[in-house]
């Protein structure tokens, strides 16, 4: 009986000391620690904003309150290579990237590009909102006419934007008359085009640039997905109904507006601890859910701002990466009579 | 108005907000007199989060306070070390380092600091007075007219290559060939990337700035040995003098300041090229600056100070009145007004007027305080210039190495410094001036786009708009202008004689540098051959052919002794004025460049935190011999600021050494 006891006395206490041991199990406690949140761009731009929006709020939510503290590690590429290499599984890197970059079909296609989103743990991602496609008033009827002069739309960029999709296949599928320029340096060149009335039609997600251009002689057509704080505004898909056809139009189309769903998105390296990252994405989601966050993120991102779970955004990326070769070339087929690069 | 204007000043009379612009000032002013890479993006960056949880105005006169100073005081680098003290003030290397090495650091700075407020102030001025009228200014530039504006720049390059036409244009060209490195945006095509990410957004500006200028300063002083075997030059001007130069200049302050204001207002132009600009205008017209620039002449100084603190009212105009900004600074101050509750563009002038002016008086009030407080600094800060090369070299090469590794944070930062240093150094050995390349790495890729969106949105119609025309007449004025000027000065005894040595086939060093640049633009035209016609354009037909004909035409010239006098033309580049005996020149250049690779690639290996301090300690005991506690003194210092400051306090993310896992 003795031995019986002895036996399972040891036994509980091994499996205790097992138990402590396992990183799997062991409670995640970053207390007297620095967690670094690793931006792949330089200060100022939109995916260094987004963190340090984060980065504000994310002590108070880690297991341990560790000090945050941001990092920037400039071109992306280099950075996502140097994450992938070099990032520590223990929790107290994270790294954040854009999607238009990192994931973008042309930024790629470079044999330089050393890195597998794949393999990263997804702790979230916070997107600006669904691109909306503004038309100048006075170009409605252009853009509806064949026979006049094309509406200039304006494109920015080497990436497979979805504005630029919603505009390609409104041109295939509803009969717009428009003619690409492309190859502004950014959206903000853009604006200043359409402003200057280089340009009569453009994209954004941003809602206080979707609001300023609203309030002016812009009227938004259509938009890639539906926006909370813009109902009225339809999609692509119902402005189109059946003129866009099922199958492989639809899927190419959804492809081609992919990757902008993933915004800027934060990731742990390969093989971090599942309950590492469940700790993170726990502290994330409680960081979104912050109404001083909130609000301020209403403030610096607009209202249409939308958060995502870590295993959403790691679906929207294998969406967007996993591209089937017939669709790829679908919509090489279609950039390039449009005059948009292409991955070669 | 001006209810809006007297009731933005009102704003300011608050203790807060006047210590708000005081913090920001000294934070401006530290981040002007620290190695590149510490820039204003940065500090706007970090205190972002904390200032606009502040009352918007205190908040406002922080961050244009920073914004403001750290252009005004961005003079004490290229004075006192002969290195780019930012983006917007490169050219003043050109004759502010001379000065400084000749003992006039005093009067060069008073002539900077001086030229800075008078800029800024006619910045402010233009600002206030644009507010009503900018919005159709701005939305009058399109990509055709942006396209000339930028071809009026390259068209530079005809004045800064100086009496030496030949080989200032191969170094444009080369500037023209090595800007496009990158993804081209309108083709998607990677041009000279070489599967290397580091290349994919083009090639790091800034590091190839630093290293240019920065690494043959360096070597001037240890060839000379200044402070041991030379005695550093007296310190002779003072900073009174300089002021008055400032005012002497009046007109010079008053052209480039306006230059510095346009080039802010259009979009898309940079920070980085409004420098050259106004030293390349003030080359143009300046008396005898044929003689005197890029010697030491004041006006070379007054020239890029007053237009680089202009450019701030200017950057501020498409901000302000359209809420699109026109600098990464400005895109931040926008963010910051946007969290603050302010819509910047028209609805922010009608709603918040006063708030705009407050912006403008801040802009206006916090240059001429931050100037001052230079002017102030500035009397005991030249004093560095009588420091021993032992002491100064390898500060400089420290500041070169931290600004180079901290634009990227990557292992082939190092790679292209210690290339350019290279570079820098035979060009400015062989009489080869360097603005042309730098003007052409910057404009190079502006002009290319806007010429493919002009055409892309109007075919070649954009050539008959009354704009462009103006425009392109402009140009062609200025062409013409310097041409015309060259032929003017060069006397007869001057004029090229093409036979004014002996001929006969000769190799010597700048042989291989001319086969170098031959080499390159023919390597660029091999690769960039199977490229799209729009990728290969400007790189291959604008850039590299003729690159490669003025080469072989160059190599024809240095292996048959034909090398002309210089043709009449202004000095654009300082060459070196060695005393030295060849042999003496030759093993200490070899010495200098053991330590500088030496130098890079122990950071490589070790990490700068500890290769910096190493390298300090290592060269002012063995290279300089100085005592031990002076080495261990300077080690501590780069030590502090590696670690302490830029590790520590703004947490930048060193690099590893490669062996501890970079």
């Amino acid at each position: 009986m003795k031995l019986a006891v002895r036996a399972t006395v040891s036994g509980v206490l091994l499996c205790s000391l097992v138990l402590v041991a396992s990183p799997a199990i062991q409670a995640v406690d970053f207390s007297g620690k620095t967690f670094v949140v690793m931006v792949a761009s330089s200060p100022g731009g939109g995916t260094d904003t987004t963190a340090r929006l984060v980065a504000r709020y994310w002590s108070k939510y880690l297991p341990g309150k560790p000090e945050v503290v941001v990092r920037n590690r400039p071109l992306q590429t280099a950075a996502a290579n140097f994450f992938q290499r070099k990032g520590r599984p223990d929790g107290l890197t994270t790294a954040v990237f854009a999607g238009g970059g990192s994931l973008s079909p042309v930024a790629r296609k470079a044999s330089s590009v050393r890195y597998d989103p794949l393999s990263w743990e997804y702790i979230g991602s916070i997107e600006r909102g669904p691109s909306v496609q503004f038309v100048r008033k006075n170009a409605l009827a252009r853009l509806r006419d064949p026979g006049a002069k094309p509406v200039a739309v304006g494109s920015a960029g080497p990436g497979y934007r979805p504005s630029d999709a919603m505009a390609v296949y409104g041109a295939e599928y509803g009969g717009w008359n428009i003619k690409m320029v492309h190859g502004y340096p950014s959206s903000r060149d853009v604006y200043l085009a359409y402003e200057r009335g280089e340009v009569d039609m453009f994209g954004s997600g941003t809602s206080r640039i979707i609001r300023r251009f609203l309030k002016g002689d812009a009227v938004a057509l259509a938009v890639h997905e539906k926006r909370a704080d813009f109902p009225e505004v339809p999609t692509l898909q119902e402005l189109l109904g059946d003129k866009l056809p099922k199958g492989m139009a639809r899927k190419a189309y959804r492809i081609w507006s992919g990757p902008s769903s993933v915004d800027k998105y934060f990731v742990l390296p390969a093989k971090t601890p599942a309950a590492v990252v469940n700790a993170l994405r726990a502290s994330f989601d409680k960081v979104l859910a912050d109404p001083g966050f909130q609000k301020d993120a209403r403030k610096i991102l607009g209202k249409g701002y939308r958060p995502l779970t870590g295993p959403e955004t790691k679906q929207l990326v294998k969406d967007s990466l996993v591209i089937p070769a017939e669709v790829a070339s679908f919509n090489d087929k279609l950039r390039t009579k449009h005059g948009l690069p292409i991955q070669k | 108005m001006f209810e809006a204007a007297l009731q933005g000043l009102q704003n300011l009379l608050s203790l807060t907000v006047l210590i708000g612009m005081l913090a920001g000032i000294g934070v401006g002013t530290f981040t002007a007199i620290t190695p590149q890479g510490l820039g204003t993006p940065l500090m706007y960056a970090l205190f972002l989060s904390v200032v606009t949880q502040w009352d918007p105005l205190v908040a406002i006169a922080f961050l244009i306070g920073m914004d403001a100073v750290s252009s005004t005081c961005s003079a004490y680098l290229p004075v006192l070390f002969g290195i780019p003290g930012g983006a917007g003030s490169q050219a003043t290397v050109m004759d502010g380092y001379p000065m400084g090495r000749g003992g006039q650091a005093r009067r060069a700075l008073g002539a900077a600091f001086t030229a800075g407020i008078l800029g800024s102030l006619v910045g402010t001025a233009t600002l206030a007075a644009a507010i009503p009228v900018a919005q159709a200014l701005i939305l009058f530039l399109g990509s055709p007219e942006l396209f000339v504006v930028a071809l009026w720049g390259v068209s530079m390059v005809s004045v800064l290559a100086g009496p030496r036409p030949l080989k200032g244009l191969m170094a444009g060209a080369a500037g023209l060939v090595i800007s496009v490195v990158g993804i081209q945006p309108q083709s998607g095509v990677m041009r000279f990337v070489f599967d290397q990410p580091y290349l994919l957004e083009g090639v790091p500006l800034a590091v190839a700035t630093l290293a240019l200028f920065g690494v043959p300063s360096a070597l001037e002083m240890a060839l000379a040995k200044v402070g041991v075997e030379r005695e550093p030059a007296p310190l002779a001007g003072r900073l009174l003098d300089g002021i008055r130069d400032a005012f002497h200049n009046v007109w010079l302050v008053v052209r480039c300041s306006f230059l510095g204001v346009w080039v802010g207002i259009v979009p898309g132009l940079g920070a980085q090229v409004v420098d050259w600009l106004s030293y390349g205008h003030a080359a143009q017209t300046c008396k005898g600056a044929k003689e005197t620039f890029g010697k030491g002449d004041v006006r070379g100084v007054i020239a890029p100070e007053a237009s680089n603190d202009a450019k701030d009212g200017g950057t501020l105009i498409p901000t302000l009145t359209l809420g699109v900004p026109g600098s990464l600074v400005s895109a931040l101050f926008l963010f910051a007004l946007t969290t603050m509750g302010f819509a910047p563009g028209p609805f922010m002038l009608e709603r918040n007027a006063d708030v705009v002016y407050s912006i403008i008086w801040v802009l206006g009030i916090a240059s001429v305080i931050g100037g001052s407080l230079g002017l102030v600094f500035s009397n005991q800060l030249a004093r560095l210039a009588e420091l021993r090369y032992s002491i100064i070299v390898p500060s400089i090469l420290g500041f070169v190495l931290i600004g180079a590794l901290n634009a990227n944070q990557s292992p082939l930062d190092l790679v292209t410094v210690v290339s350019f240093g290279f570079v820098g150094y035979f060009m400015k050995r062989f009489g080869y001036p360097r603005p042309p390349l730098i003007l052409g790495m910057i404009l190079g890729i502006i002009m290319e786009k806007y010429l493919y969106i002009s055409t892309a949105r109007y075919g070649f119609d954009w050539l008959a708009r009354p704009s462009v025309l103006v425009l392109l007449v402009l140009v062609a004025g200025t062409l013409g202008y310097t041409l015309w000027s060259r032929r003017e000065r060069a006397t007869p005894a001057e004029e090229p004689t093409g036979e004014s040595a002996p001929a006969g086939f000769r190799v010597n060093w700048e042989t291989l540098l001319v086969l170098g640049f031959l080499a390159f633009f023919l390597l660029a035209i091999r690769i960039g051959f199977e490229w799209p016609f729009i990728a290969k354009l400007m790189p291959v037909y604008i850039a590299a052919v003729p690159g490669a004909a003025l080469a072989l035409w160059q190599l024809f010239r240095v292996t048959t002794s034909r090398e002309p006098a210089a043709a009449g033309g202004v000095e654009m580049d300082e060459s070196f004025s060695g005393d030295l005996d060849a042999a003496s020149e030759r093993r200490r250049t070899v010495a200098f460049f053991a330590w500088f690779v030496g130098a890079a690639l122990a950071v490589w290996l070790l990490g700068i935190t500890l290769a910096v301090p190493l390298f300090v300690f290592l060269y002012c005991l063995v290279e300089g011999r100085e005592r031990l506690w002076i080495a261990v003194l300077m080690a501590a210092i780069a030590f502090l600021l590696v670690w302490g400051l830029f590790e520590g306090v703004f947490k930048v993310l060193w690099a590893e050494g490669v062996l501890f896992g970079w």
